[in-house]
């Protein structure tokens, strides 16, 4: 005879299993794709990028009045934010950079703002029961182009 | 804490017949079903494959280790003394589970989050605190949430490995966590993926949780033990992040290829090395 403890956990294992068959949770978009898709809706012609950064998911994008495309870069937050990481980029780079995260537009690579922002963001998502954590994504800018709120 | 506990008896002298529940029972049915949490995904993996290559991957990402942590864990729990659990312990345990499971979407952190609840609520129960210890452990090892040491451990590599290329006298140029060497000319970026962290946490956490099994609690003599294993898998770290540097088919190799596995194995059989050295009987204190 099964005991009743036996009895409550199977149910809780069909109760999974049942769980796992109906949940049908739509794959995360790949933000770089995301974002060059919607650029591409904008006019912008899109391009492979001049330089990949070690897997790291990019293209390029055409930009009026500049006079090579601008490369994106779509990192993991974590990844990026790891130190000696933002030091690596700007030695394969060497472009003017710009960050753009959760919406918001930085002139240089402010840790402490973005991690600021990502703590208003995480909180703000607990309150909505909808957390999400967007890349950071890295702008290099040709020389003799002025970087522009694009995003 | 001595590992003696009351027998646990209705308050209210009626008894609780049929609710209360052995320990062994508790633990091999409960554990059943946090198993079967725990390596869904991986099944799902394997046989939603669409091709062999897929497969192949997908078997791959298998780690001996936890097979041998789960297996060793359904052994422990055989030989738990018969002792009863509370009726609210125990039906309380399997409804966190069932709430976590139900309410968070990623299992894998619905399991961190039911293995660190359950290490909490059992740490006040003899035997069950230990089972609840290797739970915690065994789901830590998956590297949730512990990004921040990543990013260190990537920190520090960078700069160790920087090191040992000047000492064998084949320097490299660094530039923060980038290295640049003659046969990677394009250079190697330590990223989460290739610190040392990703073997140091199952080295140590499997060296802990192996030991675990095999006696009541860790001694001061294992944290030395653990001490040396996460050292170890440093060290291998940095001889395959020399090896990456040889050119971009070593590269590819021991990133993620051949080379990868071997270093994986070779992880392995470290830890289930030192486990046995210490373990050993002949080593046991008179």
């Amino acid at each position: 005879m099964i005991p009743r403890f036996g009895l409550f956990t199977a149910a809780a294992l069909v109760l999974f299993i049942l769980l796992g068959i109906f949940h049908r949770e739509a794959p995360a978009p790949d933000p770089a794709a995301t974002l060059a898709a919607r650029l591409r809706a904008e006019g912008h012609t899109i391009s492979k990028p001049h330089t990949m950064l070690w897997d790291t998911p990019g293209f390029a994008f055409s930009v009026e009045d500049c006079p090579a495309p601008v490369e994106v870069a779509a990192f993991d937050f974590d990844e990026i934010a790891g130190p000696g990481i933002m030091a690596a980029v700007r030695a394969v780079e060497g472009r003017q950079v710009r960050i753009d995260y959760a919406g918001q537009t930085f002139d240089r690579f402010d840790r402490a703002a973005l991690y600021g922002l990502r703590l208003s963001n995480g909180a703000s998502g607990l309150m909505r029961g909808r957390l999400v954590d967007p890349p950071v994504i890295l702008l290099f800018w040709p020389a003799g182009c002025a970087p522009k709120d694009v995003l | 804490m001595p590992d003696k506990a009351p027998l646990h008896k209705s308050p209210t002298g009626t008894g609780d017949a049929g609710w209360t529940i052995p320990l062994p029972q508790f633990c091999l049915y409960l554990l059943g079903l946090l198993a079967v949490q725990y390596w869904a995904g991986t099944a799902l993996l394997v046989v939603r494959s669409p091709d062999f290559d897929a497969l192949e991957r997908a078997l791959t990402q298998i780690s001996v280790l936890p097979v041998v942590e789960w297996f060793m864990l359904f052994g422990l729990v055989r030989r738990l003394p018969g002792r009863t659990l509370t009726p609210s312990l125990a039906y309380g345990s399997l409804a966190l589970v069932v709430a976590a499971f139900t309410l968070i979407a990623h299992q894998r952190f619905a399991f961190l989050f039911e293995s660190f609840i359950l290490f909490l609520l059992w740490l006040r129960t003899p035997d069950l605190r230990r089972v609840g210890v290797i739970l915690l452990f065994i789901a830590l090892q998956r590297g949730q949430g512990l990004t921040v040491l990543h990013a260190l451990v990537s920190w520090v590599d960078a700069r160790v490995l920087d090191g040992f290329m000047s000492l064998i006298g084949q320097p490299v140029t660094r530039i923060g966590n980038l290295i640049l060497s003659p046969g990677l000319t394009d250079g190697l970026v330590i990223l989460a993926g290739c610190a040392s962290s990703n073997l140091m946490l199952p080295m140590g956490l499997g060296l802990a949780v192996l030991l675990l099994v095999s006696r009541d609690r860790l001694t001061g003599r294992d944290y030395g033990w653990i001490a040396l294993t996460v050292v170890t898998a440093a060290a291998m770290n940095i001889v395959r992040l020399y090896l990456m540097l040889g050119g971009h088919e070593a590269y590819e190799d021991w990133h993620q290829g051949t080379g990868a596995s071997i270093v994986s194995v070779a992880g392995l059989v470290v830890t289930m090395g030192i486990w046995m050295i210490v373990t050993d009987p002949r080593r046991a204190p008179a």
